[in-house]
C-alpha cells in the first residue's frame, strides 16, 4: 500500500458542500463563484451559447453549455440545469437572482434529486411569490399592506374596486416584479386599456396574465430590509437598504443607512420584517420591501425570496458576507450572530452601471465592450460580470456592473462614488449611464437625501448628456494611440483599404504585448 | 517626419499633426502646439504628459471609430480619410422615418399605409428584454409606408414606419 501524501487541506475543516452549481450568469454568478472559492467549494458554471466566453463561464472549475441564448432555452431550463448538477456530482445549487431563483417548482425538483437548493423552502417561495397570497399572509401576521383589490379578474369588478380605492391606482401583475406588467392609471377612462396592456406584458414576461389593483402611495420611498434566517428558528434583520432612486421602476442607486429612517422607525420596520419572514417559516436570505410615505407609515410591498442585486451595500455596512451566510445556512449551520450583535457602520452606496441611454427613456443599449477598466482603491468594490470583448446582447439584462463604495458618512460615500464613477472606463459602441449617475451624485436634492421613487422623473425627466465640444486632449489621446500602436497614418495608407468595417475588433490591442515607451 | 490624423467628434473635426522631437512629441492642433510625453500599456491605456500636466486616457479602436475615455467622460471619434471626407454628409431623414433603436421583436403594428396619425400616437409596439417599447409619432401626419410585421425581429436602425413629408412647404428647403 502506498502512503497517502500529505495534502495541504489535511487538518482543515471539511467544506460544507463539495461542489456547487451556479444556475445563473453575469456578475452574480461571478460573485457566488468567488464565495465558493474562498470556502474551498468546487464550482460548476452553466452558460448559454451566447456566454461561451463570458467571465462566469471562465472562472468556474467546470462549465456546462445548457442551450441557445434566449433564457427560455437555457437559463430557465431547470431540467437541463438539474441534469448537469446530477451528472457532475454537485451537492448544492445556488440560483443567484432572477431566472430560476424564485421558481418553487425548480427548488422542489432540486430537493427531489437529493441536492440542496441554496434558498428558502418551496412553500415559502410559493406564498411570497404570489402577490395575493403574500398580502394575505402579511395581513394575518399584522404586517401593514398597501390597500388594494385582488378578489376578481373581471374588468367590471376591477372598475368598481378602482373607484373604491380611489385614483390614481396601480395595475400590477400577480407574478410580477421589476415594474413589468405594471401601469399607473389616473382616470377611470384609461383603466380598460391599462388592464389589457398590463395583462399582455405580464403574460409575456411571466407566463401569467393575472393582475390586481393597488392604491398608489404618493411620493413614496422604497426601503427594504435584509433578513437572514437559519433552520433552527433564528431570524435576524441586517437593517435597511434605501432604494428609492429608480428608473422604469427598477433601482439604479441603493444606499444604507437610509437618510430618512430614524432609529425608532428603523427598529419598528426591522421588527415587521422579521415578523413577515417568520410568518412563512422563512429560512435563508430574503428581503422585505416596504413603501414608506412622507409621514413614515410603511407598507409591505413584497418579499424577494432570494439574494438581491443590491446585497453588497449590506455586506459593506454590516461586515456580513451574505453569500457565504446563505451557503452556511443551507448546510444547516445556525446563525453565528444575534440581532443585538449586528450594527451598521459607515455609509454604503451602490450604483448600477447599465448599458442604456438615459436621455431616451433608458432604452437598453446593445453593443460590445472593447475595453473596461474598473476603479480600485480604499472603500471601492466592483461586482462585474463582463470583461473587455464581452457583448451586451438583447437576450439579457444590460447591467454591466455594480459599483459599490463604503464611506465614513453619506457625504463621504457620495464623493467616493463620484471619484469611482469618474474612474470607471467602459469603451465601445454602447452608451452607459455613468454620466447620468455622476449628475445625480452632484445634484443638491440627492445630497439632501430628499429621494422618493419619483426622484428621477422629478429632477432628471429631461436629462440630456453634455453637449460640450470634445476638448483638444481627446484628439491628442487618439493620435498618440495611433502613434504608439504603430497604426499607419492616413497619409501612408492606400485609399482603397479603409472600409470602415472591421470585424476583428480585438485587433487594435489584444494582440499586442509588451510595454512601449513614447521616447524609444 | 510629421504624421497627420484627422478625427470627427460630434460637430468638431480636427487634424492632429504629430512630430517626434527627441524623447517627446510635438503635437499641433489648429493654432495650438503641445509638447507631449506618452506611455502606453500597449492595449488601450495612455499616460499622457501634455505641457507638464499629467492625464490618464483610455483609447479603444473599432474600424474607424476611436473611443476615448478621459476624466470620466467617454468620447466617440471617427477617424476620417481626408480624401473621402467630401463624400460624407448628413443623410438623416428628419422626423419622417421611425427606426428601431435596438434589436427587438415587433409585437404589434397599429397603423397601416395611408392612416392619419396625431403626434404621440403609438405606431408600433416593440419588445426587447421583456419590456414593451412604444414607437410613437413625433408629429401629426399620414403614414406613407410600414416596413415591419408583427412577429418580426428587427435590427437597430431598421426603418419601421415612414410618415409622409408635411405638405406645408414653408420649411421645405434642404
Amino acid at each position: 500500500m502506498t502512503n497517502k501524501p500529505l495534502s495541504p487541506t489535511d487538518g482543515m475543516p471539511r467544506p460544507l458542500f463539495q461542489k456547487i452549481l451556479i444556475a445563473n450568469r453575469g456578475e452574480i454568478a461571478v460573485r457566488i463563484i468567488r464565495a465558493c472559492q474562498e470556502m474551498g467549494i468546487a464550482t460548476v458554471a452553466v452558460y448559454s451559447e451566447a456566454d461561451a466566453e463570458a467571465l462566469h463561464t471562465a472562472l468556474a472549475d467546470e462549465a456546462v453549455c445548457i442551450g441557445p441564448p434566449p433564457p427560455g432555452a437555457s437559463y430557465l431550463r431547470g431540467d437541463v440545469i438539474l441534469d448537469a448538477a446530477r451528472r457532475l456530482g454537485c451537492d448544492a445549487v445556488h440560483p443567484g437572482y432572477g431566472f430560476l431563483a424564485e421558481n418553487a417548482d425548480f427548488a422542489d425538483a432540486v430537493a427531489a434529486a437529493g441536492i440542496t437548493f441554496i434558498g428558502p423552502s418551496p412553500q415559502a417561495m410559493r406564498i411570497m411569490g404570489g402577490k395575493t397570497s403574500a398580502r394575505a399572509a402579511m395581513q394575518q401576521a399584522g404586517v401593514p399592506v398597501v390597500p388594494g383589490y385582488q378578489a376578481s379578474e373581471a374588468d367590471a369588478d376591477l372598475h368598481l374596486a378602482a373607484a373604491e380605492i380611489g385614483y390614481p391606482v396601480l395595475v400590477k401583475a400577480v407574478a410580477g416584479g421589476g415594474g413589468k406588467g405594471m401601469r399607473t392609471v389616473f382616470e377611470p377612462k384609461n383603466l380598460a386599456a391599462a388592464l389589457a396592456s398590463a395583462r399582455r406584458e405580464a403574460l409575456n414576461a411571466f407566463g401569467d396574465a393575472r393582475i390586481y389593483l393597488e392604491k398608489r402611495i404618493e411620493q413614496p420611498r422604497h426601503i427594504e430590509f435584509q433578513i437572514l434566517a437559519d433552520a433552527h428558528g433564528n431570524i435576524v434583520h441586517l437593517f435597511e437598504r434605501e432604494c428609492s432612486v429608480q428608473r422604469r421602476h427598477q433601482k439604479i442607486i441603493e444606499e444604507t443607512p437610509s437618510p430618512f429612517l430614524t432609529r425608532e422607525l428603523r427598529a419598528r420596520m426591522g421588527e415587521a420584517a422579521v415578523a413577515a419572514a417568520s410568518a412563512v417559516n422563512y429560512v435563508n436570505a430574503g428581503t422585505i420591501e416596504f413603501l414608506v410615505d412622507r409621514a413614515g407609515n410603511f407598507y409591505f410591498l413584497e418579499m424577494n425570496t432570494r439574494l438581491q442585486v443590491e446585497h453588497p451595500i449590506t455586506e459593506l455596512a454590516t461586515g456580513v458576507d451574505l453569500v457565504k451566510a446563505q451557503i452556511r445556512v443551507a448546510a444547516g449551520e445556525p446563525l453565528p450572530y444575534t440581532q443585538a450583535a449586528l450594527s451598521q457602520r459607515g455609509h454604503a452606496m451602490e450604483c448600477r452601471i447599465y448599458a442604456e441611454d438615459p436621455s431616451n427613456d433608458f432604452l437598453p443599449a446593445i453593443g460590445k465592450v472593447l475595453r473596461a477598466a474598473a476603479p480600485t482603491g480604499p472603500g471601492v468594490r466592483v461586482d462585474a460580470g463582463i470583461a473587455g470583448g464581452d457583448e451586451i446582447t438583447r437576450h439579457y439584462d444590460p447591467m454591466i456592473a455594480k459599483l459599490i463604495v463604503l464611506g465614513e458618512d453619506r457625504n463621504d460615500a457620495i464623493s467616493r462614488m463620484d471619484w469611482a464613477l469618474r474612474h470607471y472606463v467602459i469603451l465601445g459602441d454602447l452608451m452607459t449611464n455613468i454620466p447620468f449617475l455622476r449628475d445625480i451624485m452632484a445634484h443638491p436634492a440627492f445630497a439632501a437625501g430628499s429621494i422618493t421613487t419619483n426622484f428621477v422623473d422629478d429632477y432628471f425627466g429631461d436629462w440630456q448628456p453634455s453637449t460640450e465640444e470634445a476638448p483638444d486632449l481627446t484628439f491628442i489621446a487618439a493620435a498618440m494611440y495611433e502613434i504608439l500602436n504603430d497604426a499607419p497614418a492616413v497619409t501612408a495608407q492606400g485609399a482603397g483599404g479603409a472600409s470602415g468595417e472591421n470585424d476583428d475588433v480585438y485587433s487594435p490591442w489584444a494582440q499586442r504585448t509588451g510595454f512601449r515607451m513614447g521616447g524609444d | 517626419m510629421t504624421r497627420d490624423f484627422t478625427y470627427t467628434a460630434g460637430d468638431r473635426t480636427a487634424t492632429v499633426a504629430v512630430e517626434k522631437q527627441g524623447d517627446a512629441y510635438v503635437v499641433t492642433l489648429g493654432a495650438h502646439t503641445y509638447r507631449v510625453h506618452a506611455l502606453t500599456d500597449a492595449r488601450s491605456r495612455l499616460d499622457l504628459n501634455v505641457d507638464g500636466r499629467q492625464t490618464r486616457a483610455y483609447v479603444a479602436a473599432d474600424g474607424d471609430a476611436r473611443y476615448v475615455g478621459l476624466d470620466g467622460a467617454t468620447w466617440t471619434l471617427v477617424k476620417v480619410d481626408p480624401r473621402r471626407r467630401a463624400q460624407r454628409g448628413r443623410g438623416g431623414a428628419g422626423d419622417s422615418t421611425l427606426a428601431a433603436v435596438m434589436p427587438s421583436l415587433v409585437l404589434d403594428v397599429l397603423v397601416s399605409q395611408g392612416d392619419a396619425v396625431e403626434k404621440g400616437d403609438v405606431l408600433v409596439l416593440l419588445e426587447a428584454m421583456k419590456m414593451e417599447i412604444r414607437l410613437t409619432a413625433p408629429r401629426a401626419g399620414r403614414v406613407e409606408a410600414v416596413n415591419c410585421r408583427a412577429g418580426e425581429v428587427v435590427q437597430r436602425g431598421q426603418m419601421l414606419v415612414t410618415l409622409a413629408q408635411p405638405t406645408d412647404p414653408v420649411n421645405g428647403q434642404e
